[in-house]
């Protein structure tokens, strides 16, 4: 392509573009924050417009230093938001407090957990919510619902908080290594436990990987996580025991998860053949 | 006879130096064995003839226009004949070395090769899979579920830090630089690797997907990863997953929210202001329009780093830049049509500290006095093989001229594949 060529081509573009935008008009300029708070704190305009006036705030936001002397009003308005109003307008002023690791909001998501008849959002968004920003405090609920079998939903996004928790290692390793296990869950948990204790995981998922009567799901899982660890390699037989498999399984997820380990872990040097 | 000539790209033979982009680089030709020629040996330079793959033309000298082949007298004594070597615009490669030099002798004999690779930033919908394969791996590699390095990345864009990075003038420098030092990372884990973009003002099927960037939210809120995708084990804050739901169908639009759609690239490429004008609103839209597109991370600032498509939105926004450079002729850092800002912070008429031209950037500089965040988590822009700027320590004017127009010297070593040299 000449880049001679190229320039022409785009200038005509260019100029079919400015004219369409001339012919539109300039638009309306950005509103000012004042005037969107305003607007997003009137309860007697349509929730619609309300939650569109939440979005260009949020828009706006990303121009940090502009937007900074309006921020305590922003977030003190999105307080109030979240104590008085309902659904739509809750969530979306509940996940922007959220966005901003809020302790208001965390405790709003928190109490909901603990008493479901003070719950401003299901346990499913509260734990999407609260996962912005997991602290301590928030194991013991979270190792509450992650023992209930009656949700698997709730279950798994309890887990997936959980991987912050170093003392949930043994919660990890037992759940990846049940083959009579929700399937979502091992997975969640073998990445849990990867991040958590390297070591317990390698070991584990080498076993998963090599157990043919495994769920290739988990098995591909295992395989693709222990090929992004740079301190895996297809050393001590591996390579060869991921090439085998690779040549036959039947799942697709599987073989692409071998092919990529065979690629990125090389057999280290002086390894048998 | 059958001499024997050995190709080089700047100076060396080493594989980690043959990636080139759009701009010139220095090659040279030597004899390696003469095979008792007693004077110069005639040998023709040229790209491999492939009809795939990247492509390359020559340049004799900096001055004149690339050339398919060119004709070199290369002496006995095997001491280097000087060329430049570029990509040709428009012919990136696909594949690591797909691209090659090759030296022939008068008869047409090869007589010579070096395998190279054009490798540009491209559209992320449009890669193929192995070029998506391989991104995807770096970039997990580089996160290690939640252990690698890229932790480094996430803590240095938060509401802490982000005076340095947004609201001003330094915001294109600032994310030019953080986007540089993540790409060189993803290229030490592999050197055939460029971080791509999300064009955001077009739809983008294919980087939606399961295999991809991530489909369709799962059950748990996050996005739906396939089993054997490497993103799988993406874990940030000790978080496993990506929490993002478009607002939009990214298969039949572009981004969009309740605020309508992002603005697009001829709102901003045809901006015809100097760039103190062009920062403000691009931060506004497209920018922040496409954070606020999603539900999820992506649409804060604190949280936003948390998911690679952060990195994605944020090259197509430095790409908007590129190609406003490129159309208006601002590549020159000491035009305040290229940047507004010029000297350093304190002297008159500066711009908060990190947003004038010869202000260095935090991390990088290490400075964690206030206003400034009390770590700073890269102590030093990476390096890289293929680009001895910007050094450790960047300077915002060090990010204006990034293909080296003015001054080869200060090429990043990095292009897009729709912005020329």
């Amino acid at each position: 392509m000449d880049p001679d060529e190229y320039r022409a081509t785009y200038a005509a573009e260019m100029e079919r573009a400015r004219a369409r935008s001339t012919a539109s008009g300039d638009g309306p300029a950005d509103p000012a924050v004042p005037d969107l708070l305003a607007g997003l704190g009137d309860r007697n305009l349509p929730a619609i417009e309300r939650q569109a006036a939440l979005t260009e705030l949020r828009r706006q936001s990303f121009v940090a230093i502009a937007f900074r002397p309006h921020r305590p009003a922003y977030l003190a308005l999105l307080r109030e938001l979240v104590d008085t109003e309902a659904p739509p307008l809750l969530d979306d002023a509940l996940e922007a407090l959220a966005l901003e690791r809020d302790e208001h909001a965390q405790q709003v998501l928190v109490d909901g957990l603990r008493d479901p008849d003070r719950a401003k959002v299901g346990p499913a968004r509260a734990l999407e919510l609260l996962s912005q920003d997991v602290h301590a405090d928030h194991y013991d609920i979270l190792e509450e619902l992650a023992d209930r079998d009656d949700d698997p939903v709730v279950r798994r996004l309890a887990l997936r908080s959980l991987a912050a928790d170093g003392d949930a290692v043994g919660l990890f390793q037992r759940i990846v290594s049940d083959p009579a296990e929700d399937t979502e869950a091992r997975t969640i948990s073998a990445v849990a436990l990867q991040s958590l204790d390297r070591e317990a995981f390698t070991s584990v998922a080498w076993d998963i990987v090599g157990d043919e009567g495994d769920d290739d799901e988990v098995r591909a899982t295992c395989l693709t996580a222990l090929g992004v660890d740079p301190a895996v390699t297809g050393g001590e037989g591996r390579g060869e025991q991921v090439q085998a498999l690779r040549d036959t399984t039947s799942t697709p997820s599987l073989a692409k998860a071998a092919e990529r380990f065979i690629e990125t872990s090389p057999a280290e040097e002086g390894d048998p053949a | 006879m059958s001499v024997t000539v050995e190709l080089a790209v700047r100076g060396s033979t080493d594989p980690s130096v043959r990636y080139v982009g759009w701009s010139p680089i220095p090659a040279s030709a030597r004899l390696v064995d003469p095979d008792g020629a007693t004077g110069p040996v005639t040998v023709v330079i040229a790209g491999q003839d492939t009809t795939t793959g990247g492509q390359v033309d020559l340049r004799a000298t900096a001055g004149d226009a690339p050339v398919p082949a060119l004709s070199l007298d290369l002496p006995t004594d095997g001491s280097r004949v000087p060329f430049l070597v570029a990509g040709r615009f428009g012919e990136p490669s696909t594949a690591d070395g797909d691209a090659a030099l090759v030296a022939r002798d008068t008869a047409g004999s090869e007589v010579g090769a070096l395998p190279l690779m054009v490798r540009v930033r491209k559209d992320a919908d449009t890669l193929t899979t192995t070029e998506r394969d391989r991104f995807l791996s770096a970039f997990s590699r580089l996160n290690d579920a939640g252990n690698g390095p890229f932790v480094q990345f996430r803590e240095a864009h938060t509401n802490a830090s982000s005076p340095q990075a947004h609201g001003d003038a330094g915001f294109l420098p600032w994310h030019r630089a953080y986007l540089l030092d993540l790409e060189r990372e993803l290229q030490a884990i592999d050197p055939a690797v460029a971080l791509h973009y999300w064009r955001f003002d077009r739809p983008a099927p294919d980087l939606f997907t399961q295999d991809h960037i991530g489909g369709p939210r799962t059950s748990n809120g996050t996005v739906g990863l396939a089993p054997g995708n490497p993103l799988r084990t993406w874990t940030t804050d000790g978080q496993i997953g990506i929490l993002r739901s478009p607002l939009f169908d990214p298969a039949l639009s572009g981004a969009a929210s309740s605020s309508g759609p992002v603005a697009t690239e001829g709102d901003v490429v045809g901006h015809t202001g100097d760039y103190a004008t062009l920062p403000r609103p691009l931060e506004i839209d497209p920018h922040g329009a496409a954070h606020v597109s999603f539900s999820g991370s992506i649409s804060s600032i604190d949280t936003a780093a948390r998911d690679p498509l952060f990195f994605l939105l944020h090259c197509n926004v430095d790409r908007l830049w590129a190609k406003w450079q490129w159309f208006n002729g601002h590549h020159d850092p000491s035009s305040p049509d290229a940047y507004p800002f010029g000297g350093a912070a304190g002297s008159p008429g500066a711009a908060p500290r990190g947003h004038n031209r010869l202000d260095t950037m935090w991390p990088w500089d290490g400075d964690t006095q206030p206003p400034r965040p009390p770590t700073a988590p890269r102590a030093a822009l990476a390096a890289s093989p293929t680009a001895s700027a910007p050094g450790p320590m960047p300077t915002v004017g060090a990010m204006i001229d990034y293909q080296g127009r003015l001054d080869p010297a200060t090429a990043l070593g990095f292009d897009y594949d729709d912005v020329p040299f």
